[in-house]
């Protein structure tokens, strides 16, 4: 059985937060709730590099751990889930997740917590499919549709790769077997030293000087 | 021989500038490896973002594991453990030493000992406390003790009124405390007394009498402690818990949720001990935060000094112009 | 000599207190509205092979030189 997975490839990511877009319009998540955000790392400087996060789909899930009422469920494709019928709002997945994966639409003048939303990997939840009630609750479902998650679909690098966790790293290895060197192979830096190897230029200068 | 030395010193010097400066400048290379990218997801610190919310820069936030292994491990075991202990010593206590009875014939004779408005802060204060000790108990033990009873979907909806009636009830309690530390702080002061209360445990075990003013020490452990230092922790970290809107991030809820479950617990084990005392451990106990008034003997056994302060107060109104009237004395 | 015997004892006792170092994924105990499975629906009927495929076949099209033979 697949076990669906997230992967988001650093090296092609280029932020242009087309899939925390696509994740809105997928799902018309309410106003203030953003299931998939995208992190750019050493902002401005040599090196930056962008990675899309959302909820991970954990095998050991730290939320489902923490319920108090226990609303959460794997899929036996291994998508985390919940049901929002039972989700008390009390705020612990959201204290125990490391990804920040949990929302909450803010609820009166104190920020009572709604209930928890977060992404389903574009699989609904436990409502019949494509319902009215599924939608208006947890969004769409693409994944009864057999398609994936929106997000990773129309990612334009295809930085974002979303999945069967064995296939998804398949992919991923074919592309770090054929990328050339330095930064973009995986291991070089470290099995190379810091400088990596330098392209002939380089060298050709050092020997002139 | 001295071109290479003079290339040796110029290569040691560069190589010592390198090493010396990060490769910070934009005139730098990047590191040929992702060493500093991966250690900046994994450092919690906040990144660039365009989405706009709290710790939304954040990408990975490791503290939520320990705050799990915390809850769901020592927090719910050892809790749990001590609950259960306090429960059965309280238990034994009671079959062993039985009730405090009195040792003299009730006279009849009342005295007031706490007012009306000292009763209703008392009871708010008993009523909210009951509230949130049990929906919190339900938050944390309920899914491994009521869950299975009742079902999921009844167990949900029970879940859901708890967590609003102690988000609600929360502050009712924070406010009764700071009222009643004011109300009863003038007689929880250290008296010299005490000293003699504590060495002799309040004749708790050996059933000896030990005089005492309007509250004996065990009161004021349970004031001071209990009350003020326990009660203000568990009402501060429940605020910070409570009101999520001003913007605080997840480490401060997460040890303030740990803070809040453990002096909690701390609290009802100790309201235990309290309950136990005012209602069936003591004769006449309850009567007094009931109605208000203490039979004359009650005031003697227990609270001796007081019930003399009291006598000599009322015999200088009496001797005095002010006819005694049927009103209980106000005690502040 | 005794005492040797106890303590050896006790330290040896003391290891089946250890507790579990493996993490175990454990399931959650959800047990609330049932949730169908992905291909039991209108659109496939409950045709899971089927499914199966139309997933893997999207799954691998994420792969753009497996699309334009590399």
């Amino acid at each position: 059985m697949a076990r669906m997975k997230f992967l988001c490839d650093s090296e092609r990511c280029i932020s242009c937060n087309g899939c925390v877009t696509a994740c809105k319009n997928e799902n018309e998540v309410p106003w203030g709730i953003n299931r998939r955000r995208v992190v750019t790392l050493s902002d401005g400087v040599p090196g930056e590099k962008s990675i899309s996060v959302a909820c991970m789909h954990c095998s050991d899930a730290p939320c489902m751990a923490v319920c108090p009422v226990d609303c959460f469920y794997h899929t036996d494709e291994g998508v985390v889930l919940h049901d929002k019928d039972m989700c008390i709002g009390c705020g612990y997945c959201f204290y125990a997740c490391p990804f920040g994966a949990p929302q909450y639409p803010q609820m009166g003048t104190f920020g009572v917590r709604g209930k928890m939303d977060k992404c389903t990997f574009c699989a609904g939840g436990p409502e019949p499919d494509h319902s009215e009630e599924e939608f208006k609750k947890y969004g769409g479902n693409r994944l009864a549709d057999g398609k994936l998650p929106l997000c990773a679909e129309m990612c334009s690098t295809k930085a974002l790769l979303a999945g069967d966790g064995d296939i998804v790293a398949e992919i991923f290895r074919g592309r770090a077997l054929n990328r050339g060197k330095g930064a973009d192979l995986w291991g070089w830096g470290t099995a190379y030293g810091k400088e990596g190897v330098k392209p002939k230029s380089d060298k050709a200068k050092e020997g002139t000087s | 021989m001295k071109r290479i030395l003079f290339l040796a010193a110029l290569f040691a010097s560069a190589n010592a500038i390198a090493a010396e400066a990060p490769p910070a400048s934009a005139q730098d290379q990047p590191p040929h490896n992702n060493v500093k990218l991966w250690q900046d997801v994994r450092s919690g610190q906040p990144q660039f973002t365009t989405v706009r919310g709290v710790e939304t820069g954040v990408l990975i936030q490791s503290r939520g594991e320990t705050w799990r292994e915390l809850r769901n491990g020592p927090v719910t075991l050892y809790g749990g453990i001590l609950l259960c202990v306090v429960l059965a010593a309280i238990a034994i206590f009671y079959k062993l030493r039985g009730a405090v009875k009195l040792k003299a014939p009730l006279t009849g004779r009342k005295m007031a000992r706490f007012s009306y408005f000292e009763r209703s802060v008392h009871w708010s204060m008993a009523g909210s406390f009951v509230i949130l000790a049990l929906s919190g108990l339900n938050m944390l033990f309920g899914k491994h003790l009521l869950l299975p009873l009742v079902g999921h979907e009844v167990f949900s909806w029970l879940a859901v009124l708890c967590k609003n009636l102690h988000n609600f009830v929360g502050p009712l309690f924070l406010f009764s405390i700071v009222v009643a530390f004011f109300l009863f702080v003038k007689d929880n002061i250290w008296r010299a007394s005490d000293l003699h209360w504590i060495r002799t445990a309040g004749g708790l075990l050996s059933g000896s009498h030990v005089p005492a003013w309007r509250f004996n020490f065990g009161e004021k452990f349970w004031f001071w402690i209990g009350l003020v230092f326990v009660g203000l922790t568990i009402s501060i970290s429940g605020f910070v818990l409570d009101f999520a809107n001003f913007a605080q991030g997840r480490s401060i809820m997460q040890t303030a949720n740990i803070i809040h479950a453990v002096f909690a617990l701390m609290f009802i084990c100790m309201s235990l001990g309290h309950i136990y005392i005012g209602t069936i451990g003591m004769e006449g106990a309850l009567d007094a935060m009931r109605t208000g008034y203490v039979d004359e003997t009650w005031a003697r056994e227990h609270h001796e000094l007081w019930f003399e302060e009291q006598q000599r107060k009322t015999a200088a109104r009496e001797s005095g112009t002010a006819p005694a009237s049927g009103e209980p004395a106000a005690q502040s | 000599m005794r005492l040797i015997l106890v303590a050896t004892i006790v330290l040896a006792l003391a290891g089946c207190g250890d507790r579990e170092k493996v993490v175990v994924y454990k399931q959650g105990d959800y047990q609330g509205k049932a949730d169908a499975a992905p291909w039991n629906n209108a659109t496939y009927n409950g045709d899971k092979a089927k499914w199966e495929s139309d997933i893997r076949a999207r799954n691998r099209m994420q792969d753009e030189t497996r699309r334009i033979g590399s």
